[in-house]
């Protein structure tokens, strides 16, 4: 029988695939034109917050004192002397400059668009970091205490019955007084308390998917626990993971807002989105609208992202979804 | 109840294999009752013969087969593969054991990881135990697939690609990949259309033929059973009754239960008027089996001696092994 | 005649579903009929469109599927034309269903008994002290033993026979004068199913309900069954009263059907088979819908549909080999 060249390619582009699975899931993941956008968005906003802060006239805590609360795009000439760094650093820009509040000011002064940059780095930090690493926990525990059950079970699952009864933000406290409050140690104590959600989730999910015959076709041959559990069980049971990872980053960033006022995590003058919001009340909203809009507008369009990222992923990962 | 005197033509012998099941209640989760799945189940395997294993459900014969492998733990008994003890083996030993004995799921759809392509899932007993390199791993699939009716081109599609008959195959290859000794055939056929069972049953049978290949053949169809089988033991209630050839069991049934069962089935004959035995009532729980012999309140031949005695498991006529007080031909 | 003989007639049915893959041609031109009191068996294996043609005479078919074509004459009426509110005043009442899985169908929060009152009440408006009596004359009707105490039963206390039994009950609770019995055994045990079949024939005699039997098993078919309709892919096939069709099957895929089943008693070496699959439903091939598995295939076939050719001894066939 004839074979044409097209056909002898098509079947070498699938035994590509065949041998490097990633690659079938990328294609897969390419087709979802949302997550793609949503990658690049983002990657677009990694790169303006990692390198954008340098090339900003103002620091991150440079304060203009006469110009409080100023609408985007409010130019200012700086002045002599008048013009100076909030915790006592270099002030970068010579007398006589005119520079221009992009997205305003805010309420001592300082520039919005460079604080807003600042922000990202570690609010992005913290989001990505709390989320991946309580999820990397929440699988690991929730698909070892769904597999193994009996007592594994029990004492897991007593265990994040325990921390959801705990209340955070008094422990918090009471842990801020006896260790100096760092930007990781907040990461850790977020994940702490955050892992037992995807726990949970993959516990049960695991629950039904052990029962499944290609479980014991697999331990028919031989295979170990921790391949029956990584190979076959976890990307199975992902998928619900996937979205309540989506949808925790962004409140990770409002958590950390609420902290930052305990004296946790990021600290004034330092700024992260959750705090530049943590500040707005109802004066801000009807005067200087911008003050709220724009740090909104960053954390909406980050979780609308990672939403998007994550249904990409979701169905990059399952074979049977639609083309 | 020796079912078997010689060991060397063996190449499987369960010996009282029990497997109980517990019930947990209660705050503290403890046992608070049973399930007597498997009760002493004994019987032996020739090397190249097909043990079809028939019976309703609850009776224990897809826990038979999966204790044999040690896919569940017994909680009693023994199982002698090749003369070693499958139950005792150590962690080492097993997974040697695990290429020699493999399974064939009941359930096409179930069996397969859906995320992975089918030729990974049937690679991935070699790459558990290191056979070969990736390259002859891929031919050996490839060879495999063909072997059971499909062609190498199947090995990069995923499992929802496929019918229910194909998926069965998939599920064959996978266990023929290992190049096994014995294939347990955990109900292979009953979730395929009847076309499509046939298929599959011819292919069963050429398979065995050409690679002398032992099974040990579990299914409800008592007619599926007859047309595979070299032997064929019924149960009942986690119980072996009757143990025969072939031809004995079903030209000359012993057991009032394995009669109830041969009539019960509908056959495709308008023709043909029976008598029929109905049994009455339903199979009872396991949790608490009828005293003395576990059919006596559905039979009709029981008498006192039924309901207080339960009947040895013995050989009748030569090769032929009831347990029956009142077993007749 | 006051009452026509004929009590169910099909013609030209067509049910497709719009899934989001495309158009499910799940049943493509269906006539037939059935008459007060026969028993027709309609046999086929998954995905034939046998159950897709009980849902279609009871208009339940959910939001994807639709009768596009054709007409289900009931008892004189077109039951396509009826208003929702009329139909489910003939579902449960004058056609009834069994199912499957038994235990699925019973609501398992309430009581056995309470289940068959409100069936009861619903269609004929007993209620109380009538309608306990009634639901103790069914389920003894049925063979449910110690039917008062098993009233008062939970769905989980019985088993799956029992579970059948009472379904049947139900369906029996308003004298339909059509039973459609949707595999009604095939989740049971052989020797439960042996019970039920025998129950309903022993029904059959005493109430004299037609009654459509849908199964997958020629056996059943076999023993239970006065005509036969053979389906495949959506489309009938085969026609025959029983004795005729197991004596002498005459489209080829009847005849690869009865030929690929293991018969008890029947032992042969290799069982025939039919090669290939069932073809997919979403774009049936052209002409005849089995010539890509058929022995006799000739160009006509794949060319053209044959219609369903009247043979001799009121039977059907669907192949151009007549």
């Amino acid at each position: 029988m004839a074979v044409s060249t097209t056909q002898v390619e098509a079947r070498e582009a699938k035994k590509e695939e065949y041998e490097r699975p990633w690659l079938e899931i990328l294609k897969r993941f390419s087709r979802h034109r949302f997550a793609v956008a949503s990658v690049v968005v983002l990657f677009l906003m990694i790169l303006a917050v990692t390198f954008g802060p340098l090339f900003m006239p103002f620091g991150e805590t440079d304060t203009a004192v006469t110009k409080k609360d100023q609408p985007p795009g409010t130019e200012y000439v700086v002045p002599k002397n008048l013009y100076y760094n909030s915790i006592g650093g270099e002030i970068r820009t010579a007398a006589g400059t005119t520079l221009t509040f992009w997205l305003g000011s805010d309420g001592i002064g300082r520039d919005l668009l460079t604080r807003l940059l600042y922000a990202g780095r570690v609010s992005l930090y913290i989001a990505v970091a709390v989320t991946l690493l309580s999820e990397l926990i929440g699988i690991i525990i929730g698909v070892m205490s769904g597999y193994f059950g009996g007592i594994v079970d029990a004492f897991a699952m007593r265990f994040v019955d325990f921390l959801n009864t705990l209340p955070l933000l008094p422990i918090l406290l009471i842990i801020s007084t006896i260790l100096e409050p760092t930007v990781n140690l907040l990461i850790l104590i977020l994940v702490f308390f955050s892992w037992t959600g995807g726990a949970r989730l993959m516990r049960g999910q695991i629950l039904s998917l052990r029962e499944q015959e290609y479980v014991s076709a697999s331990r028919a041959l031989g295979a170990s626990n921790l391949r029956i559990m990584f190979r076959h069980l976890v990307p199975n049971a992902l998928a619900p993971n996937i979205v309540n990872a989506s949808l925790a980053l962004s409140g990770v960033m409002i958590t950390e807002a609420a902290l930052s006022f305990l004296g946790f995590g990021v600290k004034l003058p330092a700024a992260s989105w959750g705090n530049m919001l943590k500040g707005v009340n109802t004066t801000i909203l009807e005067k200087y609208t911008w003050q709220a809009f724009f740090p909104g507008l960053a954390i909406f369009i980050c979780s609308l992202c990672f939403n998007f990222i994550g249904d990409g992923l979701r169905d990059a990962l399952d074979p049977r979804a639609k083309r | 109840m020796t079912v078997s005197n010689s060991t060397s033509e063996h190449l499987l012998e369960v010996r009282n294999l029990k497997k109980y099941f517990p019930i947990k209640g209660g705050l503290m989760r403890r046992t608070v009752a049973q399930v007597k799945a498997l009760d002493g189940v004994s019987f032996s395997i020739k090397k190249g013969e097909t043990l079809g294993l028939v019976g309703e459900s609850g009776c224990g014969k897809t826990t038979t087969g999966r204790t044999v492998l040690r896919l569940i733990p017994p909680s009693a008994g023994e199982v002698l593969f090749e003369g070693q003890d499958v139950l005792k083996a150590s962690a080492g030993r097993m997974r040697a054991l695990r290429r020699d004995m493999q399974i064939v799921f009941q359930d096409p759809y179930a069996s397969l990881n859906p995320r992975i392509p089918v030729g990974h899932s049937i690679a991935e007993g070699l790459k558990i135990h290191n056979i070969g390199t990736p390259r002859e791993r891929l031919d050996q699939v490839a060879q495999v697939l063909e072997r059971v009716g499909l062609n190498s081109g199947h090995m990069r599609r995923f499992p929802h690609e496929f019918s229910g008959g194909q998926r069965q195959r998939i599920g064959i290859a996978r266990a023929l990949v290992m190049q096994p000794k014995l294939i347990v055939c955990d109900e292979p056929v009953s979730a395929l259309d009847v076309s499509i069972q046939a298929q599959v049953l011819n292919l069963l049978n050429d398979l065995q033929k050409d690679l002398g290949l032992t099974y040990l053949f579990i299914a409800h169809n008592l007619s599926v059973v007859e047309h595979i089988s070299n032997r064929v033991g019924v149960m009942y209630l986690g119980r072996m009754v009757e143990l025969a050839s072939r031809d004995q069991l079903f030209s000359k049934p012993m057991h009032p239960y394995t009669k109830a069962l041969m009539s019960a089935i509908p056959l495709p004959d308008p023709t043909i008027k029976r008598d029929r035995i109905i049994l009455e009532g339903d199979v009872p729980s396991p949790v608490n089996p009828p005293s003395g012999c576990r059919f006596h309140p559905r039979c009709w031949l029981a008498q006192d001696i039924c309901k207080h005695d339960d009947p040895a498991f013995e050989e009748k006529e030569p090769g032929h092994f009831v347990a029956c007080h009142f077993a007749q031909g | 005649m006051a009452q026509s003989d004929v009590l169910l007639k099909l013609k030209g049915v067509k049910t497709y579903f719009f899934t989001d893959e495309g158009t499910v041609h799940a049943v493509d031109g269906l006539d037939f009929q059935v008459r007060r009191g026969e028993t027709l068996g309609i046999v086929g294996e998954s995905g034939c469109g046998k159950s897709v043609t009980s849902m279609s005479i009871l208009r339940l078919l959910g939001k994807t599927g639709k009768v596009i074509e054709g007409e289900i004459m009931f008892d004189g009426e077109n039951l396509l034309d009826l208003s929702e509110e009329e139909m489910r005043k003939i579902r449960g009442n004058r056609i009834s269903m069994i199912f499957q899985q038994p235990t699925t169908c019973l609501n398992p929060v309430f009581r056995i008994g309470e289940q068959i009152i409100e069936a009861l009440q619903i269609h004929q408006g007993l209620s109380g002290e009538e309608g306990n009596k009634r639901t103790i004359e069914l389920l003894t009707l049925v063979g449910l033993p110690d039917p008062v105490r098993r009233m008062r039963s939970f769905p989980h206390e019985i088993s799956g026979g029992q579970a059948q039994r009472v379904m049947i009950a139900m369906a029996l609770a308003c004298n339909p004068e059509l039973l459609i019995a949707d595999e009604p055994t095939t989740a049971l045990d052989v020797t439960i199913q042996a019970q039920i079949l025998d129950l309903m024939r022993e029904l059959r005699e005493k109430v004299n309900t037609a009654i459509i039997l849908i199964t997958h098993d020629l056996g059943v078919v076999a023993e239970m069954a006065e005509n036969v309709m053979v389906m495949y892919a959506g489309r009938a096939v085969e026609y025959a009263p029983v004795h005729a069709l197991f004596e002498a099957p005459k489209h080829p895929y009847t005849q690869g059907l009865i030929a690929s089943t293991p018969v008890l008693g029947n032992v042969r070496d290799e069982l025939e088979t039919i090669p290939g699959q069932v073809p997919s439903l979403l774009n049936p091939p052209a002409g005849c819908r089995f010539a890509s598995r058929c022995a006799h295939r000739m160009d006509q076939c794949t060319q053209e549909e044959p219609p369903l050719i009247k043979l001799e001894g009121d039977r059907l066939v669907r192949c151009w080999l007549y």
